[in-house]
């Protein structure tokens, strides 16, 4: 498989499609961080469209000093930080709402219940504002974290911030979503079940 | 001692192997610690829960000349020389214009029939030698001297006209009896003289043209690639492939 470096060298030597082969690559994790961090589908896609378009622009300043995810990750939560200063409001993330039961039945894992799944969408409903509740720092360092893999030094790097900074942040991101969830009446418990998931997740 | 950053760094395994080991004889012996790491842990597992929307993506970089042209960028390409060459097409069909003017200046190709006042520099019109013979024949001195009116009657429509067809009407001609057909034969002859007189003279200004359009198309050519070469590090959403444009370049401004 091409590596991002190659591709990112043909196009800045004008190679149109080689470009496209990054944006079809990154595409999706771009547009999962922006809405996570904002919280709004639609906006969320104009971000990833404009951390594109800028990438683009901006090809002829980018030597490589950086890996090119980056880059694009580090345009992408500016753009983000603008919007929400924009805004001057807290994000909430808008979850669909209401459940289909008969959308539902063809999700059930042979193992779970129709109430485990709607536990489970409920679940996601409550992430998301446990999430929305967060400062704009720590709720981003968990982002990177949890949904993009980054090390911490990568997160210090990305937000110019010490190390140490990047943990406390973490910890202390953490520690109000624990609290949260429990008062959402969703247990943090580190299950069989719930170890079998996370690890089906990341597989 | 409950070292918060190492309790984080050893959540996320992300520890060296001397950090481990004081973490997990720290954790032997703190059942704080121990606790809050089993939280941290399931708080972690419902973070794993929270999926974005998957909606249809798929953006693309395309390219789009027309739409640069349009927003008037700084590189956008609008040669000129483009219209020369259709126009060049028309005045090769119309060879019965009289009095063509061609000018290809800053504001593009002009071609103006009938307006023109012949300037020094041109050659002077071939003179019609077996015309003034023909007409010097004529037995008839009233013929002549009618012949001769017609004859410069011609010239002044080739200097001066309303650039229509210099065709020789009732109007114009003397009101005696019908021509005879040697009084026809002479003023046709008088008539296709001045066409090739004035077929030559918009031959020559034709090939006037073509040099000039040659010339502009080079120096438009040399813009594209200035223009061209400036935009190879700097790009917009819009690309225009070099090879794609030069060649459309060349195929228009070929010579008919």
């Amino acid at each position: 498989m091409t590596t991002d470096e190659e591709l990112v060298a043909r196009s800045r030597g004008g190679d149109l499609d080689s470009f496209n082969q990054l944006v079809v690559r990154w595409e999706r994790p771009i547009y999962a961080l922006a809405y996570r961090v904002i919280g709004r589908e639609e906006e969320a896609r104009d971000v990833a469209q404009e951390t594109f378009l800028r990438a683009f622009r901006a090809l002829g300043g980018f030597k490589g000093q950086a890996k090119f995810s980056s880059w694009l990750y580090r345009i992408t939560l500016n753009l983000c930080r603008d919007w929400i200063r924009r805004e001057r409001r807290t994000p909430v993330s808008q979850p669909p709402e209401g459940v289909d039961i008969i959308e539902l039945a063809g999700e059930t894992e042979p193992s779970e219940s129709i109430e485990d799944l709607v536990s489970r969408r409920e679940l996601g409903r409550a992430v998301a504002r446990a999430m929305a509740m967060l400062p704009e720092e720590q709720r981003t360092a968990i982002i990177l974290k949890e949904y993009h893999g980054l090390t911490f030094q990568e997160i210090a790097d990305l937000l110019e911030c010490p190390l140490s900074t990047v943990k406390t942040r973490l910890y202390q991101g953490l520690f109000v979503l624990r609290k949260q969830l429990s008062d959402a009446g969703v247990e943090s418990v580190f299950g069989p079940a719930a170890e079998r998931r996370l690890r089906a997740d990341s597989a | 001692m409950c070292d918060k950053e190492l309790l984080v760094g050893y959540l996320y395994d992300e520890v060296d192997a001397a950090e481990r080991r004081t973490m997990e004889s720290h954790l032997l012996a703190c059942a704080e610690c121990r606790g809050e790491l089993k939280d941290l842990r399931g708080t972690r597992t419902r973070l794993a829960e929270w999926a974005p929307p998957t909606p249809e993506l798929e953006f693309q970089m395309v390219r789009a000349p027309e739409a640069a042209a349009s927003r008037g960028r700084r590189w956008s390409i609008s040669p000129a020389w483009g219209l020369a060459a259709a126009a060049v097409l028309v005045l090769s069909v119309a060879s019965a214009i009289a009095n063509v003017e061609v000018k290809y200046g800053p504001d593009g190709l002009t071609v103006r029939t009938g307006a023109l006042r012949a300037s020094p520099a041109q050659p002077a019109p071939i003179p019609g030698a077996v015309s003034t013979q023909a007409i010097a024949a004529a037995d008839d001195p009233r013929l002549r001297a009618e012949l001769q009116a017609i004859a410069l009657r011609i010239r002044d429509l080739e200097a001066g006209g309303n650039g229509a067809r210099p065709v020789l009407t009732s109007a114009h001609a003397p009101a005696t009896q019908p021509p005879s057909a040697d009084v026809l034969r002479v003023v046709r002859q008088l008539i296709s003289e001045s066409e090739s007189r004035q077929e030559q003279e918009l031959a020559r200004r034709l090939s006037q043209v073509l040099r000039d359009v040659e010339g502009l198309r080079r120096v438009d050519l040399d813009r594209v690639q200035r223009a061209l070469a400036e935009m190879q590090g700097v790009t917009d959403t819009t690309i225009i492939r070099q090879q794609q444009i030069e060649n459309h370049l060349l195929r228009v401004g070929q010579p008919k």
